[in-house]
């Protein structure tokens, strides 16, 4: 609703939504695997059998994880042309491509420690110490 | 457009005589009693900080007294049903009705003069969330003084706040305080995203916004997808205690786990709602006293921006000792190490420029508070970490190294930052600024003093003491510990006492003589009065007041845009959200007693409600709405002038609708807030379903109603959204009266809550009571949240045909008319939402 | 403000007493369980790199003050904020992280081979019932205190019926909340013989401040014995007095909240009273278990423990008072 609108009102003007989007890519791809991994495993553990939790659950929270490191991976690799069609022809600001990478690079380290967690703990086991 | 800012100014000749007086007039703060109906940013931000600042003094001398009662093992300076009162106040007071009343009094009172804006774009609705808030606030507070107060702590967890184990008013009245931040909250922040985006001076580019300015955005946003949790927690809360539908009781298939997970969504976003905005102060104050631009402004944009997003993935981390998954927890653990980089990057980004000054960094009392909040912050980012890290915490948790961990990052994180502000920022409101050799003796004491207290008691806590404890046995090593943190909080307390006495004998509103004493680069050390700056510069650069020499002159002189009144109103000029060229001119509200009224009102029918007065609650409520119809009815002034010149050969228009328009804006600000809470609802039914599928229908309860009902409900909703469609094309030209439209609006408003009806019909007819178990409660609360829009877009709707009834709704003025339209799409979106997941996901799974 | 008639320092001092020295007794510092020592391993080194980050930020802040002017300009750039603000921060915690990780790994797998769960422990306000199962797979009832077996791993089923508890016993383990609907379970192993100490976590209004308990960790052969002596009913009352205090006890109507297996009370709602002599504390402890205390909590609890759910009984004339007292003291 936002976008059509506000591009059809004003036609120069830069899209708010659109220059949003591209500097959130990296947080808003994080949200998402984090959203998507952590209701994956407590929907899981608490529905599932014990198997599930040996087989598919560890292999869709990889997939989903890794899918979402290729998403910003894919962000990082159009940067250029998400730039020329926010901001047309030379008018982008450097700044907005500094915050966008950096951001990217702050939220694929977070989904790789997420990883790591995966990778060093038991789906659906019970902590404690 | 393109005009260089330098040279060609967009009113290069001199003013007209008479036309400051003409602007002062129009802004003028009314002098008596009567400065109660005042709106001026100025105005109403200083009160509001004032009254938050008072409820930082009050809420602290409850501190004092608990650390008197821990001073020694075994004691009875208060008995323990006062204490876990004095405690449970203390911390509700200080998150809800100082922090973040606090930050979104500096974001009024600071964010105009530093986008050179008049006002914020909503004055009256800023107006009317400090009147709920401090009537709001003042009641909780003295709840204090009549054994009254809340004793669940300030998460009240369930089953503890639930009506068998807190009977009596002690709880509700912490739910009503929280209502009241909530109303303020929603309000500052719908006030804050449009006043960022849509109020900057002509050039000044996202890119080149002040970090305060960005920070506020980030806080703004950070409210609209936080508060909505526990806005939906204490309904259901309050619902329980006073309805009995089981949310969170576990013999009917609630959870008492489901509102820690609602609190701490919030809960923990609140802790960098509060952070962030102050640590954009400190990117403020440290350029200014380093006298060399931020080192590293893109990276600090990207640390809060990161550290707003990740903080919404740490609420676990509250809830380490629950007894949730290993692997669970890793993901939170995870997260929580992700927050601490951006705060990493903020404190070498602040070194970084007090080292890149040429002259060394002066040492004022503002700039020894930001270095002692450095070194408070730095510990209690350190101890964050430590907490982080899941076994640890498993000792850590609710211990009193928690307690130092949250006061090092919160008194080191905001309140240290807010001194810094009350230091820097006060010549800007003062005509004296506060004593600079009284402030050294303030930073000290309080300095440390904080470090006397807090600093011990994270051996306090590894040493085995649990937090809210009313007292303690002698011999387990706490004594010695205990009587020094009592010490050091006497020492901070008598800190604060020098400031209040400081600020009493200097602290004069008005104007100050020097107009930039600390040599800064933003544009709230333009020159100013009471219509906030002559004219509106054009900016070229994030320090304008370093950069483009002469600005302060050429905008004192009414040099640049909008320096006079053209539509002779109270008037800002609408940018671009991103490149803030100019787009129009907004008109906005002057003084007025309607949201006065309209907050008084909410309030006491709030409290009454409380006090279970349902009647007079009721009438209360009536009123509170006549205030607000009274309070609308006056601002869609519709397009009534041709487009007006700001300078430079810019003509703008004085009204908009659709998406520039600020109320569009704001609109969808508040249907985001809408949609947040409802995705909240959606989480909790998923929630209750996964721990307790056994009480869903058709095996718990009652089989579905059949298809037929959900059908007609939907029937319903759909007619109603093509009748609005006629609707809009029913308006009348400008000048005409055609109620048709207004009226199809209505009928479609009608529709939404007759489909919320059938719903709720449906279910009713096959038996299934709200009281029955937890999914029954779920059931009737979709139907709540649903109706709760219906009744807001009913109320609209007759607003807009008693527009249409005084010939104040057309094709053209027709604000009101879209915006009741898009509250009613979206209840529409919601019901219907609603109906498949009630209906369907039972069908599904069973 | 109020002022309790009875100050509960002097009788917290008496608890207190009953510990004398024992400095440490409630400490995560001072471990003496698997779970405890492993964690407190995480805390000095976490500690330890955190006091080393510290100390950097002090230093490199102190050269952005005070440094000579080559040096301040060195490090007025944005690679100082990238280096030390961005990629120190991720090198150290993904170190700390990882090992964290681990450490929370081997207790779960610890939890997850436990095979059975011997003992539940039910949050109550504002004690705990503490239950056994015996070899034969019966219930033994007890209170406020948990005996353990030195070196053996126990798992605790935590649970609570009202609200939520957290079970806190800082020397052995981290703390694990008791929440209503749901069962936690907390493996644990003590390896040091003697009595410590532990509390309520997690705030649970009223009294929750004195709402402790001891852990008793005895030799493997010693438990078992006393286990055996736990299971069985209540010691006959073998003196005058003792037998008074006995039927007192019956005709007070104690016997409608407590249990003294052996005899007609039954209650559930308070502690089981069976073995209470032999306990290291009473009133969840607050106080020593010996006859003056018992004489004391029946009178005067609600000043001891405001708000603690037994009525105060102060119609018993002080012979009969006396004589529960010295029955209850019995009840080894």
């Amino acid at each position: 609703m936002t976008t059509g609108d506000s591009t059809r009102q004003t036609q120069r003007a830069v899209s708010i939504v659109w220059l949003l989007a591209y500097l959130l890519a990296g947080p808003l791809i994080w949200s998402v695997q984090f959203a998507i991994v952590y209701a994956l495993h407590a929907a899981a553990c608490a529905t599932a059998s014990e198997p599930a939790a040996e087989g598919w659950i560890p292999l869709a929270m990889a997939v989903v994880t890794g899918a979402c490191v290729a998403a910003a991976l894919a962000v990082v690799a159009c940067r250029g042309r998400l730039n020329r069609a926010i901001f047309g022809t030379g008018q982008g600001s450097r700044a907005y491509d500094v915050i966008s990478l950096l951001l990217i690079v702050l939220a694929t380290i977070a989904i790789l420690w997420s990883g790591l967690a995966m990778a060093l703990l038991q789906p659906c086991s019970l902590p404690q110490i | 457009m393109m005009v260089k800012p330098d040279r060609d100014l967009p009113n290069p000749g001199p003013r007209p005589a008479g036309e400051e007086d003409l602007l002062k007039r129009i802004w003028e703060t009314p002098k008596g009693w009567r400065v109660l109906s005042a709106v001026n940013n100025t105005a109403v931000g200083t009160a509001y900080l004032g009254i938050a600042f008072l409820f930082f003094l009050m809420a602290g001398m409850l501190a004092l007294v608990m650390r008197g009662q821990l001073a020694m093992p075994n004691s009875d300076l208060v008995s323990q049903d006062l204490y876990n009162q004095i405690f449970t106040v203390h911390g509700t007071t200080m998150m809800f009705l100082f922090a973040v009343p606090a930050i979104e009094a500096l974001g009024v009172l600071l964010l105009p003069q530093m986008l050179a804006a008049r006002d914020l774009p909503f004055p009256r609705l800023s107006a009317f969330a400090i009147w709920a808030y401090v009537i709001g606030g003042l009641v909780f507070f003295s709840t204090i003084f009549y054994d009254l107060a809340p004793k669940g702590g300030w998460f009240m967890y369930p089953p503890l706040t639930l009506t068998e184990y807190s009977p009596g008013n002690n709880a509700d009245f912490w739910l009503l305080g929280i209502g009241f931040i909530e109303i303020s909250a929603i309000a500052g922040a719908v006030e804050i995203v449009v006043g960022t985006l849509k109020t900057r001076p002509p050039g000044m580019t996202l890119a080149k916004m002040p970090i305060f300015a960005w920070s506020m955005l980030i806080f703004a946003g950070m409210i609209i997808f936080a508060f909505p949790a526990v806005i939906l927690a204490t309904m259901l809360l309050e619902i329980e205690r006073s309805f009995g539908w089981p949310f969170f009781s576990a013999d009917k298939g609630g959870d008492p786990l489901l509102w820690q997970h609602l609190f701490w969504f919030f809960g923990h976003p609140e802790v960098y709602i509060i952070f962030l905005p102050a640590a954009g102060l400190v990117s403020m104050i440290v350029p200014t006293i380093a006298r060399h631009p931020l080192v590293g402004y893109n990276l600090i944009v990207v640390a809060l921006i990161a550290a707003g997003f990740f903080s919404f993935g740490l609420w676990v981390h509250h809830m380490f000792t629950t007894g949730i998954p290993a692997l669970s927890l890793g993901f939170f653990s995870a997260a929580s190490m992700a927050v601490a980089i951006p705060s990493g990057i903020q404190v070498f980004s602040w070194i970084a420029t007090i080292a890149a000054g040429r002259r060394s960094f002066r040492i004022t009392t503002a700039s020894l508070f930001v270095l002692g909040f450095l070194f408070i912050f730095t510990i209690g980012g350190l101890t964050g970490v430590l907490v982080a890290l899941v076994p640890l915490d498993f000792q850590l948790h609710d211990s009193y190294f928690v307690v130092a961990h949250f006061h090092y990052v919160l008194v080191g994180g905001m309140v240290f930052p807010l001194f810094a502000t009350f230091y820097y920022w006060l010549p800007m409101v003062s005509r004296n600024p506060l004593s600079e050799r009284a402030g050294r003796w303030v930073f000290w004491l309080m300095f440390l003093g904080f470090n006397i207290t807090f600093l011990p008691m994270h051996a306090t806590g590894l040493l085995g003491m649990p937090r809210r404890v009313w007292t303690y046995p002698a011999g387990l090593g706490w004594e010695s510990l205990n009587m020094i943190s009592t010490i050091g909080a006497f020492v901070l307390g008598a800190g604060v006492l020098l400031f209040v006495i400081d600020l009493v004998r200097r602290f004069r509103p008005g104007e100050r003589e020097d107009q930039n004493p600390w040599g800064a680069g933003t544009l709230e050390w333009l020159p100013a009065d009471v219509y906030s700056t002559r004219s509106i510069p054009r900016v070229a650069s994030r320090e304008p007041l370093w950069d483009q020499p002469g600005l302060a002159k050429d905008v004192e002189a009414g040099r640049y845009y909008l320096p006079d009144a053209p539509t002779g109103g109270r008037e800002t000029i609408v940018t671009t959200p991103v490149e803030a060229e100019p787009e129009y001119i907004i008109r906005m509200p002057g003084n007025g007693w309607a949201h006065v009224w309209a907050a008084v009102f909410t309030a006491s029918s709030f409290l009454l409600l409380t006090v279970k007065l349902v009647v007079p609650a009721l009438i209360c409520a009536v009123l509170a709405i006549v205030s607000f119809i009274v309070w609308a009815w006056a601002l869609d002034h519709g397009p009534a002038r041709e487009p007006v010149e700001i300078g430079g050969g810019i003509r703008l228009a004085t009204y908009r609708t659709g998406p520039s328009s600020h109320s569009w804006w704001a609109m969808i600000v508040l249907i985001l807030v809408a949609a947040s809470l409802y995705v909240a609802f959606v989480f909790s039914y998923l929630y209750l379903w996964v721990v307790s599928p056994e009480v869903w229908a058709p095996n718990g309860a009652p089989a579905l109603p059949s298809l037929h009902w959900p059908a007609g409900a939907a029937l319903l909703l759909i007619f109603g959204t093509g009748v609005i469609v006629l609707a809009k094309r029913l308006l009348p030209e400008p000048g005409r009266r055609n109620l048709g439209g207004a009226c199809l609006l209505l009928l479609a408003a009608i529709c939404l809550a007759a489909a919320g009806a059938v719903e709720i019909y449906g279910h009713w007819s096959s038996g299934l009571r709200p009281t029955l178990n937890a999914y029954g409660a779920m059931v009737y609360m979709a139907s709540a949240l649903n109706l709760q829009v219906a009744l807001a877009v009913l109320i609209m709707a007759g607003f807009v045909v008693g527009r249409g009834f005084a010939g104040k709704l057309d094709r053209e003025r027709r604000v009101t008319f879209d915006n009741t339209l898009m509250l009613l799409l979206y209840g529409a979106g919601q019901t219907l939402l609603g109906l498949i997941l009630v209906h369907g996901f039972p069908r599904a799974v069973g | 403000m109020t002022r309790s008639p009875v100050r509960p320092h002097l009788v917290l001092a008496v608890a207190g007493i009953a510990l004398a020295g024992c400095e440490g007794v409630q400490s995560a510092l001072y471990a003496s369980g698997v779970e405890a020592r492993e964690i407190r391993l995480l805390f000095w080194v976490a500690t330890g790199v955190c006091a080393a980050v510290l100390l950097l930020v002090m230093v490199i802040g102190t050269l952005a003050l005070a440094g000579s002017t080559r040096v301040r300009a060195w490090l007025a750039r944005e690679q100082l904020v990238i280096a030390l603000g961005l990629i120190l921060p991720v090198v150290v915690l993904s170190g700390l992280l990882t090992y964290a990780l681990l450490v929370l790994q081997a207790g779960a797998a610890r939890n997850a081979s436990a095979t059975d769960s011997s003992v539940t422990i039910v949050g109550k306000r504002w004690w705990w019932e503490v239950v056994y199962r015996d070899a034969d797979g019966r219930s033994v009832v007890s209170a406020n205190e948990l005996r353990l077996p030195l070196g053996r791993p126990v798992s605790l089923r935590l649970v609570s019926d009202d609200v939520i508890h957290s079970f806190w016993a800082p020397n052995i383990a981290g703390k694990l909340d008791m929440i209503p609907g749901r069962v936690n379970r907390l493996t644990i192993q003590s390896d040091k013989l003697g009595v410590s100490r532990g509390q309520c976590a997690e705030y649970c209004g009223g009294p929750h401040a004195l709402m402790a308990f001891h852990v008793v960790t005895l030799p493997d052969a010693e438990y078992q014995a006393w286990l055996a002596r736990e299971a069985s009913t209540a010691r006959v009352p073998t003196t005058a007095a003792q037998r008074r205090g006995a039927a007192l006890f019956i005709e007070s109507g104690c016997g409608a909240c407590h249990s003294i297996r052996g005899t007609e009370a039954r209650g559930t709602i308070g502690p089981d009273l069976t073995h209470v002599g032999s306990r290291v504390s009473i009133g969840a402890a607050t106080l020593p278990a010996d006859a003056a205390s018992f004489a004391r909590w029946i009178t005067d609890n609600q000043h001891i423990k405001p708000e603690n759910l037994m009525p105060p009984f102060r119609h018993l004339a002080p012979e009969d008072l006396d004589a529960l007292a010295a029955y209850l003291a019995s009840l080894d």
